[in-house]
């Protein structure tokens, strides 16, 4: 059925069944009108005739807040340009869709997501757009460029390569221990720096009964944040790809190393969880912890919009976050970035250049971050409210990839070696010792088998 | 699969042989390629080529659209030394022995009872119904009643009982294992039981005025008497378990994760190696698929060698 | 009960024990038939009165009735989380994929029970073989064959693979319910001169009719719940099936004011149908099952 790949990485040879798909539309063509005529009303097919129409792939669905403040820039981009925007709100998994669309002539002028998953989809495949020209065009309504609004320290994820922005941000979620501090207000007063010192305040939280960590541990990614946080401190920005990336694996016998995994792991071991943080489904302990039932929750800043705008949070809870503390003195900011992109077979390139140019203006973007709310990816919007305080750790820290990349960079040998490894030390499964044993020894079979 | 199906036919030949000339031959022949011919094109486009494309896929690195690259039989070999793809299978071989063994189990169990008693109609009804249930929501619910803080630990609590940790790392597949069996009872139940009441009752009536007590019954009557009824649900057992996905799925996972890789399974190794984890390596994906399909189709070849024999009369 | 009879007349330590493990076989499998169907009840039960509670009253009084029969649950999941849309999707491609593989199958199957040509077996023999060919091999070439043509994230495109998903199992049902059919009537009327097609829909149809039947329910019953495929082939949400809405659902319980309420009353929304269906023709769906299992 597929007899070959062509220059343009098309597979041919498709066409015979379509055929017989079509032959067989004729016989049964009744009950096709029937599916069809439930199928239309959704999809967005192009028919501007009057004036430029631009198709944008989401991923939000539109049941969602962040979706439904889009919606307003949206048609306000509508009105100031006259262009008609075409959206499709697909959820998370937009780029699967988008994947599919790259063997058709199909596709999107512009998509959001992570650069993790534009860059699986789009890089790796060679089906994005060179975004260097669009970098240095003015932001709508302003007299700067986007390369000058957007913060250099998210390049190292946005480019390829071979250096060619593929992503331009939009927004980006920072990962930090959050808390409440109102409760905690020595906490607030003086945030520990160091893991002794952050040690020491767990400790005290534990031998008086609370538990002083939160963690859902049946979301891997959560979990495998502890590890990779720690690691990140102890190797500095970069260091941890470079462990992970080693075909050898002999990095992790490194006893800086293994003090460190054994410490974190013994927090499982000795109860700094509450009960159960290992047999439930999420949001079950991050409800517990807005109600206070733990202290400390390691996770990115969608904290706020989960505590605020989906009202998880009591009353009197002040959102506060706080720097993962340091093992060394790397104080380093992770973050993951969000945003557009534009697919090599795209037809409206103009237009999506227009749409993300009108995006990232100042009002537009703040509005938007505001209410949602989340972090603008531009440097000079100054933030209030919940997302005050991991703001200014981001600005006063160095920024870097969550993991450095890795989920981006090499998705399979996170998702079958460090994600489970990392949440079997995070729900005591496997001591410190037995992660770094376990975790070496998989790494060198999995660089072994895939080169 | 092929062997499910040689006994049916033979003795209810509807169309003598020595009629075959006939005009009404003639006419069944004209007749046959109008009528199969819609079905078989269907059938060709989305069973045969796919099966055929996947074997190409499976020989190739590709990450979805682009250029593929030919890597031979690299992947199989790839595959049989990747520790996740060893816990799927052996994730798989474990639903299809052990939880299956516990299926038939528990579906003799209940034949037996259910043979014998008042409402069996409208109780094997109900322990039928599971498994025309959405494996998500049976997941859904699943997770509900057993996590931490959920139904049934508070019900136990009720009773002064300790919260359980059903749903952490070491007994996550237990209860994955156990949520199958659950659901398919009922039909395994249904199947033996279809094969149970063609036992004529005499048999029944014989044993007892020998003497036999409801176990010797069962152990003597029904049992060497619905050898062959097993033989085909153990067959559809085979074919049913390599599919399972959406339990699993929905048990597992959660937001926007696949489940540990841990309680994994064949369609889940499938699923996170292309789609899941954005990992998009379709070659491998596919070759695991395949990989998985050979061992499972030499079950079933073997499970019908085993327990074919001459079909009893009776 | 002749055996207990036998057990109950001994004395000694031996036969008591003979009684109680005669005893035990007998009633554990019965208390297991209750226990079961209690439980089956029981989680259905749990599951429509917990569509109606909040969240906090789902985990801190399970069985009891909600404190008030609200509605809203229902609302958030039928509008809000589309699983309106999603119910409309679902019937319209299961009700047209379902019909049209029995469109496809009957004539199949009928020729195919009658002829013996090598061709036919063989043909036979690969539908069944289909039955066992499972949807994670075949989901990817069919992805991209979909998009090729540009049927992915399109109800039509999964129109289209449902109704050959459907197709091998349907085929081999109704194949051995035509062999069970007597050939009399239908050869008459082929020397009648009625012709194949009238032969087929005015006599053999309402022949097999019970047979037709039952492998649309069986057919209607397994799409509706199918979910890789759908999983796979459709991103949008106004495209979504009900399968598909329901884990977008169960992984974004968090968006809006999402509970676990909604989500079993989403959870609701796919099962009472299938429920409404097993009650109306599951006696006709459990014979057929009994037929195409049994011989």
């Amino acid at each position: 059925m597929i007899r070959g790949i062509r220059d343009d990485g098309r597979v041919t040879g498709i066409r015979t069944p379509s055929r017989a798909v079509v032959g067989t539309a004729a016989m049964i063509g009744p009950l096709l009108a029937v599916a069809a005529c439930g199928a239309d009303d959704g999809s967005a097919e192009a028919s501007g005739e009057e004036g430029q129409v631009l198709h944008y792939w989401s991923m939000w669905q539109d049941s969602e807040p962040d979706a439904q403040y889009l919606q307003e820039a949206i048609d306000e981009f509508e009105t100031e340009t006259g262009i008609t925007v075409e959206v499709e709100w697909h959820g998370r998994d937009v780029m699967n869709k988008v994947l599919a669309a790259q063997n058709t002539d199909s596709v999107p002028d512009v998509v959001t997501q992570s650069t993790s998953k534009v860059g699986s989809v789009m890089v790796n495949t060679d089906q994005y757009t060179d975004l260097s020209s669009l970098y240095e065009q003015e932001v709508f309504g302003e007299d700067v460029t986007i390369g000058e609004v957007i913060n250099e320290d998210y390049e190292v994820v946005t480019t390829t390569e071979s250096g060619e922005p593929f992503l331009v941000p939009f927004f980006v979620h920072a990962y930090a221990l959050w808390y409440d501090a109102n409760r905690l207000n020595e906490v607030a007063a003086s945030p520990p720096e160091t893991w002794d010192d952050f040690a020491q305040i767990l400790e005290e939280t534990r031998s008086s009964g609370q538990s002083p960590l939160a963690l859902d541990g049946d979301i891997g990614s959560y979990a495998s944040i502890w590890p990779g946080m720690t690691l990140a401190r102890i190797l500095g920005p970069g260091g941890l790809l470079e462990l992970a990336t080693d075909p050898s694996g002999e990095g992790w016998e490194d006893p800086a190393i293994r003090d460190a995994m054994v410490e974190i792991g013994e927090l499982a071991a000795s109860g700094y969880f509450p009960d159960g943080y290992d047999a439930s489904k999420w949001p079950t302990v991050q409800r517990q912890w807005f109600d206070g039932e733990a202290d400390f929750l390691l996770m990115g800043s969608w904290v706020p919009l989960e505590g605020d705008t989906k009202g998880w949070a009591p009353e009197d809870f002040e959102l506060a976050a706080m720097n993962f503390p340091a093992f060394g003195d790397d104080r380093s900011v992770p973050f993951e970035a969000y945003g557009f992109a534009i697919p090599k077979k795209a037809k409206n390139v103009d237009a999506a250049e227009q749409f993300i140019a009108f995006m990232l203006n100042k009002d537009t973007l703040s509005t938007w971050a505001n209410a949602v709310p989340v972090l603008p990816a531009r440097t000079d919007l100054e933030q209030a409210g919940s997302l005050e305080g991991i703001y200014t750790i981001m600005q006063d820290n160095q920024l870097t990839p969550l993991l450095d990349g890795l989920r981006q960079y090499h998705p399979d040998y996170y998702s079958k070696i460090f994600e489970p490894a990392g949440r079997d030390l995070m729900l005591g499964e496997l001591s410190g010792e037995e992660f770094i044993a376990h975790i070496k020894e998989q790494q060198a079979n999995y660089w072994e088998l895939n080169q | 699969m092929t062997l499910l199906h040689e006994r049916r036919d033979a003795p209810t030949r509807s169309v003598p042989p020595e009629r075959r000339g006939s005009p009404v031959d003639v006419m069944r022949r004209r007749m046959f390629w109008p009528f199969v011919a819609p079905a078989t094109a269907l059938f060709v486009v989305f069973f045969v080529g796919p099966t055929i494309g996947v074997i190409w896929i499976s020989l190739n690195e590709w990450a979805g659209a682009g250029p593929m690259s030919w890597r031979g039989l690299k992947n199989y070999v790839t595959l049989v030394q990747d520790p996740t793809f060893q816990t799927a299978f052996s994730n798989s071989m474990k639903i299809l022995v052990l939880v299956g063994g516990c299926v038939f189990l528990a579906s003799f169990a209940l034949t037996a009872a259910l043979r014998e008693m008042k409402g069996k109609r409208l109780a094997r009804s109900i322990i039928f119904f599971p498994v025309l249930v959405s494996g998500i929501v049976i997941a859904l619910v699943w997770g509900i009643l057993f996590q931490h803080g959920g139904t049934v630990n508070s019900v136990l609590g009720n009773f002064g009982v300790e919260p359980i940790s059903w749903l952490n790392s070491s007994n996550m597949f237990t209860m994955i294992g156990l949520g199958m069996v659950w659901i398919n009872v009922g039909l395994y139940t249904t199947i033996i039981l279809a094969g149970v009441d063609r036992i004529p009752i005499y048999l029944y009536e014989e044993a007892s005025l020998a003497g036999a007590n409801a176990w010797q019954r069962f152990r003597y009557v029904t049992l060497p008497l619905s050898r062959d009824v097993v033989s085909v649900a153990a067959v559809l057992w085979t074919i049913e378990s390599i599919k399972i996905f959406e339990f699993i799925f929905a048990f597992g996972g959660t937001t926007n994760d696949m489940p540990p890789t841990s309680v994994w399974n064949s369609a889940l190794f499938v699923y996170g190696e292309s789609f899941g984890s954005s990992a998009y390596r379709f070659g491998y994906a596919s070759a695991s698929a395949l990989l998985m399909l050979l061992v499972f189709t030499a079950f079933v070849v073997l499970l019908r060698r085993l327990t074919h024999r001459e079909p009893l009369e009776f | 009960m002749k055996g207990q009879d036998v057990a109950t007349t001994g004395r000694n330590t031996a036969r008591a024990h003979r009684h109680t493990v005669a005893n035990f076989v007998k009633k554990a499998p019965r208390s297991l038939v209750w226990l079961l169907v209690a439980a089956n009840i029981a989680v259905l039960v749990f599951m429509v009165l917990a569509s109606f509670k909040t969240s906090g009253e789902i985990f801190d009084s399970p069985w009891s009735l909600p404190e008030e029969w609200n509605l809203d649950n229902w609302t958030e999941a039928w509008v809000t989380s589309g699983f309106g849309q999603a119910a409309r999707n679902t019937v319209i491609v299961v009700a047209a994929a379902s019909v049209s593989v029995i469109a496809l199958s009957a004539p199949a199957a009928y020729v195919l029970s009658r002829s013996q040509s090598r061709m036919a077996s063989g043909l036979t023999v690969a539908f069944v073989m289909g039955i066992g060919i499972p949807s994670q091999v075949l989901v990817i070439p069919i992805f991209v064959m979909l998009a090729e043509v540009g049927l992915v994230n399109s109800l039509p495109g999964l129109y289209f693979v449902y109704t050959a998903l459907g197709l091998p199992f349907s085929v081999f049902l109704l194949t051995g319910f035509f062999r069970s059919l007597p050939s009399e009537l239908e050869e008459a009327a082929l020397l009648d001169g009625a012709g194949p097609l009238r032969t087929f829909f005015r006599v053999m149809l309402p022949l097999a009719r019970s047979g037709i039947i039952t492998a649309l329910t069986l057919t209607i019953l397994s799409l509706w719940n199918e979910t890789l495929m759908a999983l796979v082939l459709l991103q949008e949400t106004a495209n979504y099936t009900l399968s598909v809405a329901l884990l977008a659902f169960l992984s974004t319980v968090q968006y809006g004011s999402g509970s676990y309420g909604a989500l079993l009353a989403g959870a609701c929304i796919v099962v009472l149908p299938t429920l409404a269906v097993y009650i109306w023709l599951g006696r006709r769906l459990i014979e057929g099952i009994s037929l195409g299992s049994g011989k």
